[in-house]
């Protein structure tokens, strides 16, 4: 159950980074229409507010709001690492040293 | 001239951040390895072993004072959390005060038998250090701590404003960009575990409200005493009758205040001048059983194991207040969310170390002549370095000085924490002694050693070591191990990474600097 909490967060976070013209370009490349980086947010809510949901269910409200924000630190902390590999895979930033150097 | 809010915001953001950051970092990462305070201190005390037996634990306490301290002012027992085996008991005898319990102080393991364990503070010291720093008298240390607790909230309010964009660089982290990653690590360290860090400074105010805010109490009671018996609920001591009077079973009134509690665990029994027929007992809830920390306390008749009638419910400030407390210690989190709990933790002071040292990294590249900065820049520089790969290292010192100090000591427990500083000091002197160039290298490396050291240790010196734990299941033993050499390979990873980097970035600075010119 806790991994699913999880798993809705880190969904959550990843469209709502999808909907971050920043991170648009870190991981595909590109800027995505207005209106697209507008469902992504949707899609991301969904996910944080359903991660919070589900932890609500387990455990109650107190507990599970305590619950719910370690668990979005840890699924925030993934899409993080996961941005930066990503962006680092596709030598997207812009000032990238020559391969040849060092 | 009129300068806009932003900037003034980040001219606080950096000199408050910059003159509490060392003690807040120390703050940080004492008060992350509280969260597992009970297993660092089961770990420290390798002699005891089994399971835990609350009751047999008590019962094995009380009978041990009957026999070895008859007469005495008061019998205590701090009994076992759901995370610990043995029960520490100890007396105290007329005329002396409360911190000299030490000396008497035994302890008993789940089946009733007196165990004679190595003389530690185990996790506790950390945890004491986390707000009542060392050497310091303690109402110091606490004004000191709830100042950078302060100045805390003044960095984490004026930080949201200063970096504007942690809400739209959101997840970014770039690497090997010099100033702009250590930025970039600071605001993550910062955002991600945001509500955790807002939570854990305001609440850690709480803690010591009474300290720091003394002055409702004063205007609304005549002697501070007064307050704090009405908050716990502990009423004026009995007084002696001179008779003798055996006292009713310990195992029954536990059970009636298990009773009263819905199944909750005690965690604390004092009684008052045992073996006198005016004698009684009181029993505290176990600070862990309930996100409000600070539980009932119930008052029985030594002689007949009668409660009487239990205080009134607490009102609700006192119940926001006790919650408060309960969200900031966390005792009551279950396994999975107390490594959450650590992992905000470790964020929090990851977010202070980076914020320490993008201070340099952001005057490094301004200095008029990078290879030869101002006295300042150099102490800021080295006391980063003092403090980063200092305090983790006099932790590590400790840990190994528990292993190594002869178990008949005099005043061993002390001995270990002297340890905690002698390493610490030795290494911020050896960090002021050494050429700055490589000295972060040399002492990250230090760091993983010593920590890398402290399972070989424990598998030299007792028979606990980790292969032995792992195959017995012990998960306290093997994780404290594990942890260690998990600290070990992260301290390892940053030195290595360094030792890659330097050259190419003084060169970098060099070659731009001459084409500036």
């Amino acid at each position: 159950m806790i991994a699913l909490c999880i798993l809705a967060a880190l969904a959550g976070f990843v469209g709502l980074s999808f909907g971050m013209t920043r991170h648009q370009r870190d991981v595909l490349g590109r800027t995505l229409a207005p209106s697209t980086s507008l469902r992504w947010r949707i899609v991301g809510w969904t996910g944080v507010a359903l991660s919070l949901v589900l932890a609500a269910i387990r455990d109650g409200a107190a507990l599970g709001t305590v619950y719910w924000l370690g668990e979005l630190t840890v699924a925030a902390l993934a899409v993080a690492l996961g941005t930066t590999w990503r962006g680092s895979r596709r030598g997207a930033s812009p000032v990238r040293e020559p391969s040849g150097e060092r | 001239m009129k300068v806009g809010l932003r900037q003034s915001m980040a001219f606080l953001h950096t000199w408050a951040g910059l003159l509490f950051g060392w003690l807040l970092l120390a703050v940080f990462v004492t008060g992350t390895t509280a969260y597992f305070q009970d297993e660092i201190t089961r770990w420290m005390q390798p002699e005891i072993k089994g399971e835990r037996h609350l009751v047999a634990s008590a019962e094995g306490a009380v009978d041990y004072m009957r026999q070895h301290a008859q007469g005495v002012e008061t019998w205590s027992i701090q009994l076992p959390g759901k995370r610990s085996v043995a029960a520490m008991g100890y007396w105290k005898e007329k005329g002396e005060t409360y911190l000299q319990w030490r000396d008497h102080a035994f302890m008993v393991d789940g089946r009733g038998v007196r165990v004679d364990a190595r003389d530690t503070t185990g996790g506790w010291l950390l945890y004491r250090l986390h707000f009542d720093l060392h050497y310091v008298p303690v109402l110091w240390g606490r004004w000191t701590v709830g100042l950078a607790a302060m100045f805390m909230l003044v960095a984490i309010v004026s930080g949201v404003i200063t970096h504007r964009r942690i809400f739209a660089d959101f997840f970014t982290l770039r690497l090997g960009k010099g100033q702009r990653s250590w930025l970039d690590a600071h605001n993550l360290g910062a955002v991600l575990a945001l509500p955790f860090h807002v939570m854990i400074t305001y609440t850690g105010l709480v803690t010591l409200q009474a300290a720091y805010m003394p002055w409702g109490i004063a205007a609304a009671y005549e002697r501070p005493a007064d307050y704090h018996r009405e908050l716990t609920g502990i009423d004026a001591p009995p007084t002696r009758s001179g008779t003798f009077a055996a006292s009713a079973p310990i195992a029954d009134m536990i059970a009636q205040a298990r009773a009263r509690w819905n199944g909750a665990d005690p965690g604390f029994i004092a009684i008052l001048i045992p073996g006198d027929a005016n004698s009684v007992v009181k029993i505290t809830q176990d600070t862990g059983t309930s996100m409000a920390t600070r539980g009932e306390t119930l008052t029985f008749d030594a002689a007949t194991g009668h409660m009487r009638t239990p205080p009134a419910s607490r009102g609700g400030a006192a119940m926001t207040e006790s919650v408060m407390v309960g969200l900031h210690a966390g005792r009551f989190a279950p396994p999975a969310l107390r490594w959450l709990y650590f992992l905000s933790g470790l964020m929090g002071s990851a977010m202070v170390a980076t914020g320490l040292v993008l201070w340099t990294a952001k005057r490094r590249l301004r200095l008029p002549d990078p290879t030869r900065p101002h006295v300042g820049f150099r102490l800021v520089e080295r006391l980063n370095v003092a403090t980063i790969a200092g305090l983790p290292f006099g932790i590590a010192v400790y840990f190994i000085a528990n292993r190594l100090l002869p178990s008949a000591m005099t005043h061993r427990a002390a001995w270990e924490a002297n340890w905690l500083f002698i390493g610490w000091g030795a290494l911020l002197l050896y960090v002021f002694l050494r050429p700055p160039r490589r000295v972060w290298i040399e002492s990250l490396s230090m760091v993983a050693v010593a920590y890398l050291a402290v399972p070989a240790v424990n598998a030299l010196t007792t028979d606990r070591g980790l292969l032995r734990s792992f195959v017995a299941g012990d998960l306290v033993f093997a994780g404290f191990d594990l942890s260690m050499l998990v600290t070990a390979a992260g301290f390892a990873f940053a030195a290595w990474k360094l030792f890659r980097r330097p050259l190419a970035r003084v060169r970098e600075t060099r070659s731009r600097r001459e084409r500036i010119a």
